[in-house]
């Protein structure tokens, strides 16, 4: 049953899979669970279907975010699949359990548990997967199946069925390292928590006792059994503070974890001393808790900064998990991890490229797209060297190994990242050099008063200057700004805005200028097909698109992104099928275009430099600022494909928004046609514009920028930005998937949508307030009890219940940040409105 | 008030029970994901009624 094809009626209907637009002719519908659904092309269609066959209809039910637009037979990771019953490469992930094999893939596409419950159920129910489950939280799942059953290859394909993109798992050093201070941080929080219950119990008693009277014998009792449990929460929980505070103290710096670790240090020292000589109070709980408390704050600190570095899955990405190396008798694969410097390895057309070399024999084209974003080909010789990561187009070459683990370029990428990770913004800094002052500060104003009461009432002298020591200790001015930080970059991180340097919060309030990109930032990165032109009475449109898909199935090419993808019209998949088995001699010219060979004649599809669809026999429609293939038969020019990468749909919304909070934009792209920049700059509502600028050009741009007094963010794909992002005040990345050269930029945009850096800027101005709410309060609550404590008026239970009190103030207050106020449901997946420009191509033609 | 040279032992070997029991949870990963496993509980109650079988389009 078709859907109606009255135009007006069909515009702003989405797919009823993944939400995009559906193109106003011939879309893909089928009846499901009793009602006609629309899809915006066969591949959603195809998912969708395998969802209600399978039962699982309630998954649209209660799904939190529209689905992905799956890719299509000839996208995606396809290579993974290959080599995924290797056993060698299996070694390196799959572990064998009592006779099955067990393993853990990343997961992409998933948001919502809805997800997570649909490709459980789908995999449960193939025949030999004994188990499967999925933690949407962390991106993982955990499948068990037997081989002689089912191969990985399978489940791989299974879980692309619904919908999703899975890879195998090999855990990176970076997350052994934070799940082992997860869990140490955990094991010490137990300790201390439940040891702080136990002796508070006690403590409760021994207070009783004082009021109303108890038995020495059964004081000094419930005082031991304080001090055994004191004693295993010190030791087991309060080491850092300790270990932290000698390491302050050996470098003359002292932190905040002097004041800390002296507290707890010497209320449980006196205390001891106290409940051996059976005289003085004691202070137990009062340790205990300091224990706990302070090391709850420091714990979803750490929770926060994980959350967010756990999202920068900068792994190889883009190196092939498997290289084949030469040895004397021919070739053998091995993992990409075993190349050592050294090894030959063979390079055929389309591989990826496993690590950085030379070329040693053969020659041909690389695509470093990935790399510097230069989408043309680059001709490579021999002795030329070569980039780990990008792809090698043709001919069947060798590659000598040079670089590899550490020093080579994609670690020393992943390197920078996690050096941003650890940089402290200025804030932070300043607050960290003032507290060296304050602690030293007071640990002297400590041994004055210790000193003066001494003289004066000598039994006290010892719990005043305790008093003071807990009351006075800086704790919540140190976390004032980590705090609020990581709530507010958590925060962010759940919309899809990855804050990757501490100053990115910090400067984005500030900014006055934003510069963007072209391609792949205010325009999607993959090219799609706008209108088709048939110059030739036999062909019509479908067939020529079948014949351009079938062609470039195969092509790296950038411009063959748009012949990717489900087609969304069934003729035209019909049309490709139809022309896939008939066509011989693929081959692909880089630079040129594609030949073939159909039944005994010759077909090309390519570029026709500098022309556009002027041949006389076909007239020329006008140029919209794209990019057009010629499609001959023969020696005939059958017709003309206009491609170009459509603007995305929140592009214009964003530049509205920014120019109405104040902030000029820009654009400058390196794309040459003049007619193509000015086109988008129209369609976003930019007003300057240049096209044809290089790196260096855009570089120096921003810096004139900077020098006429504008604090500038700059918005790009990442790839052959580096520079610029690196000169900017906030470089901005958009990129989902792993690209490696995002560790040039100070925050990244995940998934699609861009307006989410409009909600970055509010957020940041509203965490700015928190801070300065936080050193407010901590600064004037510092204050106001140290002069109480040295007077002897507050008891060290009181200082340090307030000190905590106080601690746990400024967390709560930084709290507030990790939710986006006024943020709408719904994350990563742009739900778009209708286009202003149709995405599906025009028909021009029988 | 002597039960109590017996009840602060018991409480104490308590205690550490309740210290064992918590390290060997955090050892075995049962803190790792705290969202999925309560939400898995809302979508089990619908599966016992078993699979909703609709009729697809064959696909072209």
């Amino acid at each position: 049953m078709m859907a109606a094809s009255r135009t007006s009626e069909v515009r702003g209907v989405s797919c009823f899979h993944c939400g995009l637009p559906v193109p106003s002719s011939r879309a893909p519908s089928s009846v499901l669970g009793s009602a006609t659904r629309l899809f915006c092309c066969t591949g959603c269609q195809a998912v969708a279907t395998m969802i209600f066959a399978g039962g699982h209809a309630a998954y649209y039910e209660r799904r939190e975010a529209p689905g992905q637009r799956p890719a299509g037979p000839a996208g995606g990771r396809a290579g993974v699949d290959d080599f995924a019953d290797d056993p060698e490469f299996q070694r390196t992930f799959v572990r064998r359990v009592a006779g099955d094999l067990d393993a853990i893939l990343e997961l992409e596409g998933a948001h919502c548990s809805a997800c997570g419950w649909l490709i459980e159920k789908h995999l449960a129910s193939l025949d030999g997967v004994i188990e499967a489950t999925v933690g949407v939280a962390t991106g993982r799942i955990h499948v068990r199946w037997r081989p002689e059953r089912i191969a990985l290859s399978s489940i791989l394909a299974a879980i692309r069925d619904v919908g999703y993109a899975a890879a195998p798992h090999v855990p990176g050093r970076d997350e052994s390292r934070r799940r082992l201070e997860r869990r140490g941080s955990l094991r010490r929080l137990g300790i201390a928590g439940l040891g702080s219950m136990q002796v508070m119990m006690f403590a409760v008693a021994l207070y009783a006792g004082d009021a109303s009277g108890m038995e020495p014998v059964h004081r000094q009792f419930l005082r031991y059994a304080s001090w055994v449990v004191t004693t295993v929460v010190v030791v087991a929980a309060a080491r850092p503070f300790f270990v932290a505070a000698a390491r302050q103290l050996g470098a003359l710096a002292p932190g905040m974890d002097v004041p800390v670790a002296l507290a707890i240090g010497v209320a449980y020292l006196a205390s001891g001393w106290a409940t051996l000589t059976g005289s003085g109070p004691v202070y137990f709980e009062s340790a205990c808790m300091f224990t706990f408390l302070l090391g709850l704050t420091r714990h979803v600190e750490m929770s926060a900064r994980h959350a967010r570095d756990a999202r920068i899955r900068s792994r190889f990405g883009t190196l092939p998990d498997r290289a084949a190396r030469l040895v004397p008798d021919g070739v053998e694969w091995v993992p990409t991890s075993a190349l050592r410097p050294g090894d030959r390895v063979r390079l055929e057309p389309g591989d990826g490229v496993p690590a950085d070399g030379r070329l040693v024999d053969g020659g041909g084209w690389v695509d470093e797209s990935l790399l510097t974003g230069e989408a043309e080909p680059r001709r490579r010789e021999v002795g030329d060297p070569l980039v780990g990561g990008s792809r090698w187009l043709e001919a069947r070459s060798t590659l000598l190994v040079e670089r590899v683990g550490i020093e080579s370029t994609a670690a020393r990428i992943e390197n920078l990242i996690e050096r941003a990770q650890l940089e402290r913004p200025p804030v932070q800094r300043m607050a960290d050099r003032v507290a060296v002052y304050f602690v030293s500060g007071v640990l002297l104003a400590a041994a004055g008063v210790f000193v003066a009461w001494s003289l004066i009432a000598p039994a006290d002298a010892l719990w005043i200057t305790l008093s003071v020591l807990v009351a006075s200790c800086p704790c919540a001015l140190s976390l004032a700004t980590p705090a609020a930080l990581a709530a507010a970059g958590a925060a962010l991180a759940e919309r899809g805005f990855l804050v990757c340097r501490g100053r990115v919060l910090e400067s984005l309030d500030r900014v006055d200028h934003v510069v963007f990109d072209k391609t792949g930032t205010l325009t999607w990165p993959e090219h799609r097909v706008t209108r088709v032109i048939v110059g030739s009475d036999d062909w019509n449109a479908s067939r020529i698109l079948g014949l351009a898909r079938a062609m470039e199935r195969h092509s790296d090419h950038p411009l063959a992104s748009a012949f990717r993808g489900a087609p969304e019209n069934p003729d035209v998949a019909r049309s490709e099928r139809a022309f896939v088995s008939r066509l011989e001699q693929i081959e692909t010219r880089p630079g040129l275009g594609v030949e073939a060979r159909l039944d005994g004649s010759a077909v090309r599809i390519g570029r026709i430099e500098g022309a556009g669809p002027g041949d006389d026999r076909v007239p020329m429609p006008g140029v919209r600022g794209e990019s057009w293939l010629a499609v001959s038969h023969g020696d005939r020019l059958v017709g003309w494909i206009g491609t170009a990468s459509p603007v995305r749909p929140d592009a214009a919304a964003l530049i509205a928004s920014l120019h109405a909070r104040g902030v000029a934009t820009s654009l400058a792209s390196g794309d040459p046609s003049e007619r193509a920049v000015h086109d988008v700059a129209r369609q976003v509502g930019i007003e300057v514009w240049r096209a044809d600028v290089g790196p260096h050009e855009k570089v120096e741009w921003v810096a004139a920028l900077q020098r006429s007094g504008a604090t500038v963010a700059v918005v790009g794909d990442g790839r052959n930005d580096a520079p610029v992002l690196a000169r900017a005040d906030v470089g901005i990345a958009l990129g989902s998937g792993a690209d490696i050269a995002r560790g040039s930029a100070d925050a990244v945009i995940l998934g699609d949508r861009l307006g989410v850096l409009d909600e970055a800027c509010r957020h940041a101005a509203r965490t700015r307030r928190i801070i300065r709410q936080n050193l407010v309060w901590a600064v004037a609550y510092n204050a106001a009890v140290l002069p109480a404590a040295a007077m002897g008026a507050l008891a060290p239970w009181m200082a340090a219940l307030g000190m905590s009190a106080s601690s746990v103030l400024v967390v709560a207050n930084s709290l507030r940040l990790r939710r986006l106020r006024g943020a709408s449901p719904g994350r990563g997946r742009v739900v778009a409105p209708p286009m202003t420009r149709p995405v599906s191509p025009v028909w021009a033609g029988p | 008030m002597s039960s109590l040279f017996v009840l602060i032992p018991i409480a104490l070997l308590l205690l550490g029970v309740a210290i064992w029991a918590f390290v060997w949870a955090v050892d075995h990963a049962q803190f790792e994901d705290l969202d999925d496993a309560g939400k898995r509980v809302l979508f089990q109650e619908d599966d016992a009624d078993g699979p909703v079988k609709s009729a697809p389009d064959p696909p072209e």
